[in-house]
C-alpha cells in the first residue's frame, strides 16, 4: 500500500537576513491511508513550517517527500499547483471564505481549477455541502453562516476534489469549544468514511481527539504516539 | 488551459459587480476618455467634410493663381507662401488672351475697408474684380448690371454690392444709382449680386466688388491678391492650367514664380491640414484615455494588496500563477472594455444630441474612430493591468495566506 506521506530528513531553512534559521530538523514521517493524525506543537516549533511543506505551498531544503507515491520534493510552482489542486484538501483556522461567492461557489472554486467542467461542478459541491450538512445552506454567502457552519463550508471545499490528504491548520481555533467539538465529530466521520486527516493544532484537547498524536519541538518531532 | 479563459472571466466580472462603485469610479477615466476621442475626432472629420464640400462648390473647372511659388502637395499651404514677384492686371489680360483653353479670367485685389452710404457705416471685405469674374465664380447680379467689361473701364469707381450690404446700408431700398464710399473713395452702386451666403471663407452678400483698378488705387496695392480663371470644360482643366503656366513663365522671364491651384489641389492640402488637427485632437484625447488607464492601473494594485488572502487561498487550492495572472488581467481588461463600451455609447451620443442641438455644427462620427478609440481601450486596461496581474501571480502563497 502506497503510504499517503512519506517524508525522510525534511529540512526547511529559512535565510532571514543573512542569518539561516532551521524552521525544521530532519523531519521523518509515515502517514498510510485512513490514519488521522494530530501534530501538537507550540507556536514556532515549526509545525506551520510542516504542514506548508506536507501541504506542497512550499519545498523543503533538504530531505525527500513523497506524497501518495510522487516525489515532491523537486516540483515547480505550476507542479506544486497541480498537486494541490488534486491531492491536497486544507482547512484553515480563519476558514478563508471567500466572502462575496455563495457557499456553493467556494465550494466549486478548486473544482475551476482542477478543470472539472461546469456542468459537473454545480453535483459535485452540492454533494461535499451535503456530506459536512449544509445541504440546505448552500446559496448562502459567508456572512450569512455562523461560524461553525463556515468551517464547514470550508471542510466540504477541502473534500470536494477527492483529495488523498486532508490538512487542518488549527480548525477549531476561531471557534467556541462546543462548535469546535461539532467540527470535531465531523472530521471522525470523515475518517470512518476513509478520508486521511492530518490536524495541525497547539491545543492538547483537539490533539487528544486523533487516534495519533505528533509533537513537534524546535523544528523536530519529538513523540508520536498510537 | 484548464480553467480557462470562461472561468477567469466569470470570476473578474464577479469581482467587478461585487465592488461595483470603485469599478464604476474606475471605469468613469476611461468611459470620458474614449467619448472625447470620438467626439474630437468627429468634429475634426466634420470640418473635412465640411471644408472638403465648400471647395467643392468651386467648380472642377476653376483655376486660381497666386503670386510666389511653392509646392502644393505637403503641409504647408500655398495660399500664404511669401512672394517676391507680383502678379499684374497684365498678366491677367495676357492669361485671357494667350490661352486658349480658358474660358474666363478675372485678376482679384482684396481689400478690408469700411463702406458708407447714406449716413451708415459698414466694415466689409471689398474685391477688386472683373466681369469676368461672375462667369469664373459663378456670381450674377439679379439687380442692376454686374462690373463693366471693357479693359479702359477697369478703373470706374462702380460698385456690386452683397444682399446683406444692402439691407443694412440701404435699408433694403432700391440702391442702383446711390453714392457708396469705398474707404473714403466715392463710388456709385451699379447692381446687387444675387443671395449666395459664404464660399470659400467670403460671405458673398456681405462684400462690394468694384472694379479692379479702382481697388487698386483706393488700397493703394500694385499687385493683385491673385487670378481667378475657368477653363472651357472641366475635361480642359489640365490644358488650361499649362497654357496659363507656360504665359506666365513667358512673361516673368522663364520664372515660376507663381502658384496655380485647381480645387483637387485646395482639396488635398486643406484635406492634410485638417487630417493632421483629426489626430492632434485625437491624439490629446487618446491622452486622457491613457491618464485614465494610470487609474486602472492603480485600483487593480489596491484590489490586489486588498485580495492578497484570497490569492494566497487560490493558489492553495491549486491555481497556477498563470490562472491568478489571467484573472486580474482579465479584471484589468473588462475595466477598460466596459469604460470603452460606456465611452462609445456617450460619446456616439453626445455627438447626436450636439448635432441636434447645433445643427451646423459640421459633425460626422467616424467609424474609425469608434472601433480604435474602443480597442485602445480595451488595450490600455491590458496593458495596465499587467503590472498588478503579475504582482499578484508572483505572491508567495504563504505569505499571501497570512496576510492580513
Amino acid at each position: 500500500m502506497t503510504a499517503v506521506i512519506d517524508a525522510k530528513g525534511l529540512a526547511k531553512t529559512y535565510d532571514l537576513g543573512g542569518e539561516k534559521v532551521e524552521a525544521l530538523k530532519a523531519a521523518d514521517l509515515l502517514v498510510q491511508p485512513g490514519e488521522y493524525a494530530a501534530i501538537m506543537g507550540p507556536s514556532g516549533s515549526g509545525k506551520s513550517t510542516l504542514m506548508n511543506l506536507l501541504g506542497c505551498l512550499d519545498t523543503p531544503t533538504a530531505g525527500t517527500y513523497r506524497l501518495d507515491g510522487q516525489d515532491v520534493s523537486g516540483l515547480s510552482d505550476d507542479g506544486l499547483a497541480e498537486i494541490r489542486s488534486r491531492k491536497v484538501g486544507f482547512v484553515f483556522q480563519t476558514f478563508n471564505l471567500l466572502p462575496r461567492f455563495t457557499a456553493l461557489a467556494n465550494v466549486e472554486l478548486p473544482l475551476v481549477y482542477a478543470g472539472v467542467a461546469p456542468k459537473d461542478r454545480r453535483s459535485r459541491a452540492e454533494e461535499a455541502l451535503a456530506r459536512v450538512g449544509l445541504g440546505d445552506r448552500m446559496g448562502h454567502r459567508p456572512s450569512e453562516l455562523s461560524g461553525g457552519q463556515r468551517q464547514r463550508v470550508a471542510v466540504a471545499r477541502a473534500l470536494v476534489n477527492r483529495p488523498t490528504l486532508l490538512l487542518a491548520d488549527e480548525p477549531t481555533g476561531n471557534l467556541d469549544s462546543k462548535v469546535g467539538d461539532e467540527i470535531l465529530t465531523l472530521f471522525e466521520s470523515l475518517n470512518a468514511q476513509g478520508v486521511t486527516l492530518l490536524v495541525i493544532t497547539h491545543d492538547a484537547k483537539v490533539a487528544a481527539r486523533a487516534p495519533r498524536k505528533l509533537e513537534i519541538l524546535d523544528g523536530r518531532i519529538v513523540s508520536d504516539r498510537a | 488551459m484548464r480553467a480557462g479563459l470562461s472561468d477567469a472571466a466569470s470570476t473578474a466580472w464577479a469581482e467587478i459587480r461585487a465592488s461595483r462603485f470603485r469599478s464604476l469610479l474606475t471605469m468613469a477615466g476611461v468611459v470620458l476618455g474614449v467619448a472625447s476621442v470620438i467626439l474630437l475626432v468627429s468634429l475634426g472629420d466634420g470640418a473635412k467634410r465640411y471644408v472638403e464640400k465648400k471647395f467643392a462648390e468651386l467648380g472642377t473647372n476653376v483655376l486660381i493663381v497666386v503670386p510666389g511659388h511653392s509646392e502644393t502637395t505637403g503641409g504647408s499651404m500655398p495660399i500664404v507662401a511669401g512672394s517676391e514677384h507680383l502678379l499684374t492686371l497684365e498678366d491677367a489680360w495676357e492669361m485671357s488672351r494667350r490661352c486658349p483653353a480658358v474660358k474666363a479670367v478675372s485678376p482679384v485685389v482684396v481689400g478690408n475697408g469700411t463702406v458708407r452710404a447714406q449716413g451708415r457705416n459698414r466694415d466689409v471685405t471689398v474685391l477688386g474684380v472683373t466681369w469676368e469674374f461672375q462667369e469664373v465664380r459663378n456670381v450674377r447680379a439679379d439687380m442692376g448690371v454686374f462690373l463693366p467689361k471693357r479693359r479702359e473701364e477697369w478703373g470706374r469707381r462702380v460698385a456690386v454690392i452683397g444682399r446683406r450690404v444692402q439691407r443694412e446700408l440701404f435699408a433694403g431700398q432700391n440702391p442702383l444709382g446711390r453714392r457708396l464710399e469705398v474707404a473714403g473713395v466715392v463710388h456709385r452702386v451699379v447692381g446687387v449680386m444675387e443671395a449666395k451666403g459664404y464660399s470659400l471663407g467670403f460671405d458673398f452678400d456681405d462684400l462690394v466688388l468694384i472694379p479692379v483698378k479702382s481697388a487698386q488705387s483706393v488700397f493703394n496695392q500694385e499687385g493683385l491678391f491673385e487670378v481667378v480663371a475657368s477653363a472651357r470644360t472641366p475635361e480642359r482643366l489640365d490644358e488650361a492650367g499649362q497654357q496659363i503656366r507656360a504665359c506666365l513663365k513667358r512673361r516673368h522671364n522663364g520664372a515660376e514664380d507663381f502658384t496655380l491651384l485647381n480645387q483637387d489641389d485646395m482639396l488635398s492640402t486643406f484635406g492634410a491640414i485638417l487630417d493632421s488637427l483629426t489626430w492632434a485632437l485625437g491624439a490629446i484625447a487618446a491622452i486622457s484615455l491613457l491618464v485614465a488607464g494610470f487609474g486602472v492601473m492603480n485600483i487593480m494594485l489596491a484590489s490586489v494588496g486588498e485580495r492578497t488572502r484570497e490569492i494566497g487561498l487560490r493558489m492553495a487550492l491549486g491555481a497556477r500563477r498563470s490562472q491568478i495572472l489571467l484573472q486580474f488581467l482579465l479584471e484589468a481588461a473588462a475595466l477598460g472594455s466596459l469604460g470603452g463600451a460606456a465611452g462609445v455609447a456617450l460619446g456616439v451620443g453626445g455627438a447626436v444630441g450636439l448635432h441636434l442641438v447645433f445643427p451646423g455644427m459640421p459633425l460626422a462620427v467616424a467609424p474609425w474612430a469608434v472601433v480604435s478609440a474602443f480597442s485602445f481601450s480595451v488595450g490600455v486596461g491590458l496593458v495596465f493591468g499587467v503590472v498588478p496581474a503579475r504582482r499578484a501571480s508572483r505572491l508567495d502563497p504563504i505569505a499571501a495566506l497570512r496576510h492580513e
